[in-house]
């Protein structure tokens, strides 16, 4: 017999020792959000002079939006890669030994969480090299890449929860687009301030832009910037604001995924 | 205490009833055979047996452990092969059973040690460090089989261990499950829709069909119960002549029954058979143009028709 921690540890480590094995997986999920970056940072630069924008880099302002889309499309892999096993057979070979289920899923969780902290270490490298310059220092990066893995747990867990209940490769495929709407209704391209009112309310109620919110403030702003808006009676800054949107989020896709996993026998 | 018990298990999905009371037990040491056409219920009661799947009704036992009670005490003293053979493909042969080692408990240097033997035992030293996704389907079922095997379990499960092979890749097999059989005493447990497979392998069978048990033994007494010869005779003949036919020799002593068969009838014989040519000779006074003549012992194809009615290998297919 096996424990929790030893068996989430045995798989996450499969996992990882995989990812460098489809090349085409990596370069994708870093290339796209990069050269989105690169596109969108150059021809929207001026917009940064609008009134009211609340830093004169457009491109450092945007640079959340881009880690939390490769945070994304990283995390769309784990629901796939766990419903071909749900389907070739190799899940029920997991289920049939001697672990805790939990760490079958907590496994491919740790490793796509590690995968997601490189992603975005080398996303902020990349800034770096091109004179970025981040307001928090390497504290701050270490919170950024916290939050970017948290973000990242909890989006694979909607996936897994899908590959799970569905068992089909096309729905499971087909939900990952779904990122697109709870990335871009947020503050990822323009402050708050600067929306529609409409947009605005949706805008509050999306976990993503807090996360958003809360690497701006690490990047740009610092550890106490305010938050674009909390709870009624919690008034939190940005960052904490962040960590208690991945964690209510994570907590909820989690518990989710495990449920699904618990009924599999059903 | 017997390796496997299971008394009255039954299990529904949605209208289909596809398992239907299903009751029996393996002695430890023993290769046990569930024989059946697809769709009778194997899948879904090796399912049953090994925790995957949870029984409407009906109680297992696992070497005395109750898989609805206590599943992971069964999982450490099982080991499980399944009809896909579902692998990590993007692993490496050596990586997959090092992990399953790790899995079923082992420290991490006994489960390297384990899976270094279980490489070399089943042939696969060279393609050790290759991928699984490049493998063929003979040696997938090994890998498939070996992972199942590092933590030495006391049951092995085989789910159909031989479907898709050649001929040659499915004998090795059977090698292979004799061997862990008699040298290591490994109780097993197989379904399989293949009655040469049954017949190669197992000590004991039953017989499923439609979710429930038609019958159960030694594969010599089950044919023995059949018949002890069968004697085929085609010919074209419509159904009133067959008819009549058959009427006719079912009458003949040393007859047990008659059946018909897409090439004309086929008779089963008791101890104090009448020879073939004679039946022959009775045919053609009843009317029948006999065109070829067989004498053979009798199958487990033989049996299933004899329980159900049906062949072994059309049933799968026949509407319910």
């Amino acid at each position: 017999m096996t424990g929790l921690a030893s068996a989430t540890w045995a798989l996450a480590a499969r996992s990882v020792r995989q990812y460098p094995r489809v090349p085409a997986d990596f370069v994708v999920a870093l290339l796209i959000p990069l050269f989105f970056f690169a596109v969108t940072s150059v021809t929207y630069a001026s917009v940064a002079r609008i009134p009211g924008f609340p830093t004169g880099d457009y491109a450092l302002f945007f640079l959340p939006l881009v880690i939390v889309f490769a945070v994304f499309t990283s995390a769309n892999g784990v629901g796939y890669a766990l419903v071909l096993e749900v389907k070739n057979g190799y899940l029920d070979k997991l289920l049939a030994l001697p672990i805790p289920r939990l760490a079958i899923l907590l496994g491919r969780l740790l490793a796509v969480a590690a995968r997601c902290m490189v992603q975005v270490a080398l996303v902020l490298a990349i800034g770096y090299a091109f004179g970025m310059r981040f307001v928090t220092g390497l504290p701050g990066v270490a919170a950024v890449l916290l939050l970017a893995a948290g973000l990242a747990v909890a989006w694979a867990s909607i996936g897994s929860f899908i590959a799970l209940t569905t068992r089909s490769p096309e729905a499971t495929e087909g939900m990952t687009i779904l990122f697109l709407p709870l990335l871009y209704l947020t503050t990822g391209s323009m402050p708050l301030g600067l929306l529609p009112d409409g947009f605005r309310d949706i805008v509050v109620l999306n976990p993503v832009t807090y996360v958003i919110e809360g690497i701006r403030a690490l990047l740009l702003d610092g550890w106490a910037a305010p938050a674009v808006a909390t709870l009624p009676g919690l008034p939190l800054p940005a960052v904490p604001a962040a960590a208690l949107a991945v964690v209510g989020f994570g907590a909820v896709t989690v518990t989710a995924a495990t449920w699904a996993l618990g009924r599999m026998d059903a | 205490m017997s390796a496997i018990v299971a008394r009255g298990l039954r299990k529904r999905f949605g209208d289909v009833e596809a398992v239907r009371g299903v009751s029996l037990e393996v002695a430890e040491g023993e290769i046990f055979g569930l024989l059946g056409p697809n769709g009778a219920g194997k899948t879904t009661t090796i399912r049953m047996l090994t925790t995957l799947l949870r029984p409407d009704g009906g109680e297992v036992r696992i070497a005395g452990h109750d898989p609805a009670r206590d599943p992971r005490a069964v999982r450490r003293v099982m080991g499980l092969a399944l009809q896909e053979a579902g692998l990590d493909d993007l692993a490496t042969g050596r990586e997959l059973l090092a992990l399953h080692g790790r899995l079923q408990g082992l420290p991490k240097a006994e489960s390297l040690r384990r899976a270094e033997e279980l490489l070399g035992r089943f042939d696969l030293v060279e393609a050790a460090d290759r991928r699984v996704g490049g493998y063929s389907g003979g040696m997938r079922r090994k890998l498939d089989l070996a992972s199942a095997l590092l933590h030495r379990p006391k049951v092995l499960f085989l789910d159909e261990p031989t479907v898709g092979l050649d001929p040659a890749a499915r004998s090795q097999l059977w090698t292979i499950v004799r061997r862990l059989n008699r040298e290591d005493g490994t109780t097993i447990f197989l379904t399989t829709h293949y009655m040469e497979e049954a017949e190669r392998l197992a000590m004991r069978l039953a017989v499923v069909d439609r979710g429930e048990i038609v019958a159960e033994g030694s594969p010599a007494s089950l044919k023995a119960q059949v018949a002890s010869s069968v004697v085929t005779l085609a010919f074209d003949a419509d159904e009133a002549l067959t008819a009549r036919v058959a009427a006719d020799l079912a009458k003949r002593p040393g007859v047990k029954r008659v059946l018909a068969t897409p090439e004309g009838l086929a008779i089963h014989l008791d101890q104090e058979a009448e020879d073939g040519d004679a039946l022959r000779a009775a045919a053609e006074r009843a009317g029948a143009k006999v065109s070829a003549t067989t004498v053979a012992d009798p199958t487990l194809d033989d049996l299933f028709i004899t329980t159900t009615g049906r062949g072994l290998r059309d049933a799968g297919e026949a509407p319910a």
